[in-house]
């Protein structure tokens, strides 16, 4: 009897104590784990939102290209989340689901490499992914276009090249290019020697279009043009006999848009008749770059002054006349460097600096700059750096425009109303180039190959092409074949 | 009445059962109550550049900001501070305001005594400016100012003299 009552009194406590506790539970037991309650585009931000206290793990998967971020502990709610704003054009498209129990997976799928940064909020709901901008969004403004999926978005048709023709003079060359529609195109200089190249990126080939359209003229040596069916990249490449001046006009009515290849500004007559403004960067107070060794520091300063010393004597040893706007480590307002030698109406400014990285040993190699788009400039700009890119035994960065350093560009060539450089010679940040900064030989070579740059400018390239007096549009032939394709290279 | 007695035990007991497991639930603590509406706070987004030899790819990093403050001068002061930012050591925001677009940020004299110098440098200053400053749509240029007084450039390369587009122009 008592065993039995024994039994029957545990089951009762066993059976009342799981009751409580499964009825106390239930009601509690629907909710434990939050839930993804917001994706949210705030221009190139993803603001994911979840109804509590969540972790956000993110990391990338290529092939194809996506940022994943995961969230625990999460599922999803019983509504449907819907993803608001507009996606930015760097993001295919943005998915999530319920990855595994207790966690929710969010993809972002894109169309190239995209820089990001997570940020969580301290409430811990609450994840910020910012993209940054992609290697092709380099120059466009951070504001990302709206939803590729509105056709309003979609770029146009590419525009249809329908005819090309020369005309021609002695003085210089015009290619006269008949469109579909108007279209922007882009003149770049390669670091080749004096090839520059004629970017159609909206542009794709007519279907009765010649293959080879180049001109037998002094100032050209080789046309090639090289067409994209898509219509992306389209270019003609133009290589010329010696530094020309290379310059676009857009037709006002009608889709035509013209190359003309011309002798550039005072590219007449000798050096020794010219006048040239040299200018060493920086001077005084203002020290510019610095470079540190363990031992000792050098001022970018002194580099200038000591290499523009050189450019002034070698100059006055051709017998042309110099102006140096510093002669000395004293200290010149900037806009009165560019002011001297338009005062002095002179033929040609030359600004000669070192330049400097954020990080050491980031960057290596010489660059001339000239003014936004400015032909003449241009022009000195490859006849300079092609010389110094032949002895500088360093990366050739190329001829480029001092917009793509920035936009207002450099206020000595901007303010400057003669044919204008500025050559950043080597980083002097940099180790290897450092070392030859400080170098008086290299000191000198550099000299040598500026003033015989500007040499060349003037008087054309020693042992190039006799100048040709006949002008004939030479049609397609059967020499296509071997010519190689336009390698057209990347951005610089 | 013996059986009485087992069916009062019995009760007795199940009334014991019930409160223990009622106490042994109450003592734990309660699940916070699931929230019911979405709150997300504003944020803006500093630009800072990674430059690695010929290519320089920006950064955008996200920067909260909190009730009554204000975003531009928020992405200015991070701006300065920020890891990988640009800007020379100890540059401080003394004042920025906005007015007919233009966009007045006046910097401390830290921006041109501690410039390390390179016209890369100066330009990653002048674009990493621009580009967060880009995000607000009332502004459309910017005029650098240092201790309130208008210069001609940060480093002797880059022509500031007069307010220069926030937006990047294409060259």
């Amino acid at each position: 009897m008592v065993p039995t009552a024994w039994r029957v009194m545990m089951a009762v406590i066993f059976l009342g104590f799981v009751a409580v506790r499964t009825l106390a539970q239930a009601p509690e037991s629907v909710a434990p784990l939050p839930t993804l309650q917001a994706l949210r585009w705030d221009e190139s931000v993803l603001h994911i939102v979840a109804s509590g206290k969540v972790t956000f793990h993110t990391f990338t998967l290529r092939e194809p290209l996506r940022v994943v971020i995961d969230i625990s502990p999460c599922t999803l709610p019983q509504e449907t989340v819907e993803a608001e704003g507009d996606t930015p054009t760097a993001v295919e498209r943005l998915r999530w689901a319920q990855f595994k129990e207790g966690v929710v997976r969010v993809v972002l799928d894109l169309r190239e490499n995209t820089q990001y940064a997570l940020s969580t909020a301290a409430s811990g709901n609450e994840a910020m992914l910012a993209l940054g901008s992609s290697p092709a969004e380099e120059n466009r403004k951070p504001r990302p276009a709206t939803s590729s999926a509105k056709p309003a978005t979609l770029p146009p048709p590419p525009a249809e090249l329908v005819r090309m023709e020369w005309e021609h003079d002695k003085d210089g060359a015009r290619l006269r290019m008949t469109l579909s529609r108007k279209v922007p195109v882009r003149l770049r200089p390669l670091k080749e020697g004096y090839s520059t190249l004629l970017e159609l990126p909206q542009v794709k080939p007519g279907t009765d279009l010649p293959a080879d359209w180049s001109v037998k003229h002094p100032l050209i040596e080789e046309v090639q043009f090289s067409p994209d069916e898509k219509g992306v990249r389209s270019a003609l490449l133009v290589r010329t006999t010696r530094a020309a001046s290379l310059s676009v006009e857009y037709d006002k009515q009608q889709p035509v848009i013209t190359l003309a290849v011309n002798r550039p500004r005072n590219a007449h007559g000798k050096l020794s008749e010219k006048h040239i403004v040299i200018d060493p960067g920086h001077g005084g107070t203002s020290k510019g770059a610095v470079g540190r060794d363990k031992d000792s520091v050098v001022y970018e300063k002194d580099i200038n002054l000591a290499i523009a010393q050189r450019v002034q004597a070698l100059l006055q040893k051709e017998k042309a006349t110099v102006t140096m706007t510093r002669e000395d480590d004293s200290t010149v307002d900037l806009y009165d460097r560019p002011k001297l030698a338009n005062e002095k109406g002179a033929d040609f400014f030359i600004s000669i600096h070192c330049d400097s990285t954020p990080v050491p040993n980031s960057a290596s190699g010489t660059t001339t700059y000239y003014h936004a788009s400015d032909p003449d400039g241009r022009a000195l700009a490859q006849a300079i750096q092609k010389h110094l890119a032949a002895v500088t035994g360093l990366p050739n960065r190329g001829a480029q425009t001092d917009t793509a350093i920035y936009q207002s560009g450099f206020a000595v060539l901007r303010r400057s109303e003669m044919p204008a450089v500025l050559i950043e010679v080597a980083y002097i940040n940099n180790d290897k180039d450092r070392a030859k900064l400080k170098d008086p030989k290299f000191q000198q070579k550099m000299a040598e190959a500026i003033v015989a740059g500007l040499k060349a400018y003037i008087e054309g390239e020693k042992g190039s092409q006799v100048a040709q007096q006949d002008v004939e549009i030479r049609p397609a032939s059967d020499e296509k074949d071997t010519v190689p394709p336009v390698q057209i290279p990347e951005q610089l | 009445m013996r059986a009485l007695r087992w069916i009062l035990v019995v009760v007795l007991l199940a009334v014991l059962a019930f409160g223990t497991g009622y106490w042994y639930t109450s003592r734990r603590p309660h699940l916070a109550p699931r929230p019911t509406g979405v709150t997300t706070r504003p944020s803006v987004v500093v630009y800072v550049p990674h430059f690695a030899d010929t290519r320089t790819e920006w950064e955008a990093k996200p920067v909260p900001v909190g009730e009554g403050e204000d975003p531009l001068r928020i992405a200015l002061e991070h701006l300065l501070i920020t890891r990988d930012t640009p800007f020379p050591q100890g540059t401080r925001l003394l004042r920025v305001s906005v007015k007919d677009g233009v966009a007045e940020v006046d910097f401390s004299r830290e921006l041109v005594e501690n410039f390390p110098g390179g016209s890369t440098t100066e330009a990653l200053i002048v674009e990493s400016l621009c580009r967060t400053l880009a995000q607000f749509s009332d502004v459309e240029k910017v005029r650098i100012l240092v201790e309130g007084k208008r210069v001609e450039t940060i480093g002797e390369h880059i022509d500031i003299g007069e307010p220069i587009s926030v937006r990047q122009a294409a060259n």
